[in-house]
């Protein structure tokens, strides 16, 4: 009897399968057989934000850059790569530097920015490219015209001010495509790197030579600075956030406190 | 009693995974970032070389950043004191990128490494007439000094100016578009 009851449950399970199976058959040739309208079809794109980091009106390394990988994305007017001769970068000149933030899909985000300055020098036994921390990083500067960042349009947090880092926060949502006002406008490096104090050498060696009556004397200046070879390092790391629910997103996902948005504002106490 | 404690078994995983669905909904948020890093290298050494050459009675001075590509740029001066003696003019030749001022002639651009300056050619004569080789006789002292070129920025004409170098007390008017 045991047995017979079984093979009746089996069979009203393998018929309720087999009706599924017939049903999502019959729904996939409907599906292939169907004709839709173009004027009623709807398309649904469940897509994440998308924030890209401008530098002079560009994406900053066509838009796939990681600090692991992208270490020469910034700066590439002051590096001579704007068709100039490499090289010439001459200190205390400034550098067109245009920060700026994009929104890159079709949602609004607020957005924050991150930059840290540091240098970089030669091991003395290795020879290798290391941090170095005895040189101020406020040595190097970013600006906008005459102001150290452009404050009408994004607020500096002190909380997360370090003599390294600062991070800036832009006031308003950025609408969908929509691109930032700019944060900086140049760059440049402190002149006082070559103040007399932070000369190492200075020699100067005469030579003479005549030929076929035409004599060539000369006089050779050679010089070395204290911070030659030094690297003046900025990294910029541009962040965005969903606009519902953001207070909860500012606090989940940048945990900072003193940070809050509504109607589209940012505030930062 | 068997299948009321199975149903509170039930009624809990219900509500335990009620709580884990609307907590995984509250922490998703959407985020995004973009990060870069940029360098420059900071080249202060150089060398600079002035050249003379001296032939009939005329004397051509230039200056030269022998530095390589990845030196510094300079900015450059010269003075030249010529002897002075009876009957003896000296007359000075220069372009237009050359400046006097005070006891130096001042190069009006900023040097990069490998190039050289236009030249200033010193001419003597004697009562109006030019010098041969062998009465040649006459000392003209050229001394040349040049500096790393450094700028500071003029924000009102959004224009680089290129600095006095210590010890100079003048420097021409070089400048720098923001680029």
């Amino acid at each position: 009897m045991k047995s017979r009851k079984c093979s009746k449950k089996t069979l009203a399970l393998i018929a309720v399968a087999a009706l599924l199976f017939a049903s999502g058959g019959l729904m996939q040739t409907q599906a292939q057989l169907s004709i839709f309208s173009q004027d009623y079809n709807a398309e649904f794109e469940l897509d994440h934000l998308r924030v890209h980091l401008l530098e002079n009106g560009k994406d900053v390394c066509g838009g796939n850059n990681t600090l692991e990988h992208k270490d020469t994305c910034l700066l590439l007017q002051a590096r001579g790569y704007d068709g100039k001769t490499p090289g010439t970068f001459e200190p205390g000149r400034v550098y067109k530097e245009e920060i700026a933030a994009q929104n890159g899909r079709d949602i609004p985000e607020y957005v924050r920015l991150t930059i840290r300055k540091y240098w970089m020098k030669a091991d003395p036994k290795t020879g290798a490219m290391v941090k170095d921390t005895t040189l101020k990083p406020n040595l190097i500067h970013l600006g906008y015209g005459s102001k150290d960042y452009n404050s009408g349009a994004w607020t500096i947090n002190p909380a997360e001010t370090t003599t390294e880092a600062s991070t800036y926060y832009l006031n308003t949502v950025l609408a969908k495509g929509a691109t930032s006002a700019k944060l900086f406008n140049t760059f440049w490096i402190d002149k006082s790197l070559v103040d007399p104090g932070n000369i190492i050498t200075n020699e100067s060696k005469p030579t003479s030579d005549t030929d076929e009556g035409v004599t060539t004397t000369s006089k050779t200046i050679t010089y070395t600075y204290k911070y030659d070879g030094y690297i003046a390092c900025i990294e910029a790391d541009v962040q965005s956030i969903q606009t519902h629910n953001v207070n909860d997103a500012i606090d989940s996902l940048w945990g900072v406190t003193n940070v809050s948005a509504s109607g589209g504002k940012v505030t930062v106490k | 009693m068997k299948i009321a404690k199975k149903k509170k078994i039930i009624a809990a995983a219900a509500a335990i995974l009620t709580l884990i669905v609307s907590t995984g909904l509250t922490v998703s948020f959407f985020s995004d970032y973009e990060a870069a890093l940029g360098k420059v290298a900071l080249h202060m050494s150089g060398e600079t070389q002035i050249q003379e050459q001296t032939a009939d009675n005329e004397k051509t001075i230039k200056i030269v950043n022998t530095g390589e590509q990845g030196d510094a740029s300079v900015v450059a001066r010269v003075s030249i004191s010529p002897e002075d003696g009876d009957g003896v003019t000296y007359a000075f030749e220069k372009s237009g990128d050359w400046e006097k001022h005070g006891g130096y002639y001042y190069y009006k651009k900023v040097l990069a490494p490998g190039k050289s300056t236009s030249a200033i050619t010193v001419t003597i004569t004697v009562n109006g007439e030019k010098l041969t080789p062998d009465q040649m006789d006459f000392n003209i002292i050229v001394n040349h000094e040049s500096a790393i070129a450094a700028y500071e920025y003029d924000a009102a004409k959004n224009v680089n100016k290129v600095t006095k170098p210590s010890g100079w007390d003048y420097i021409p008017t070089i400048t720098a578009p923001v680029e």
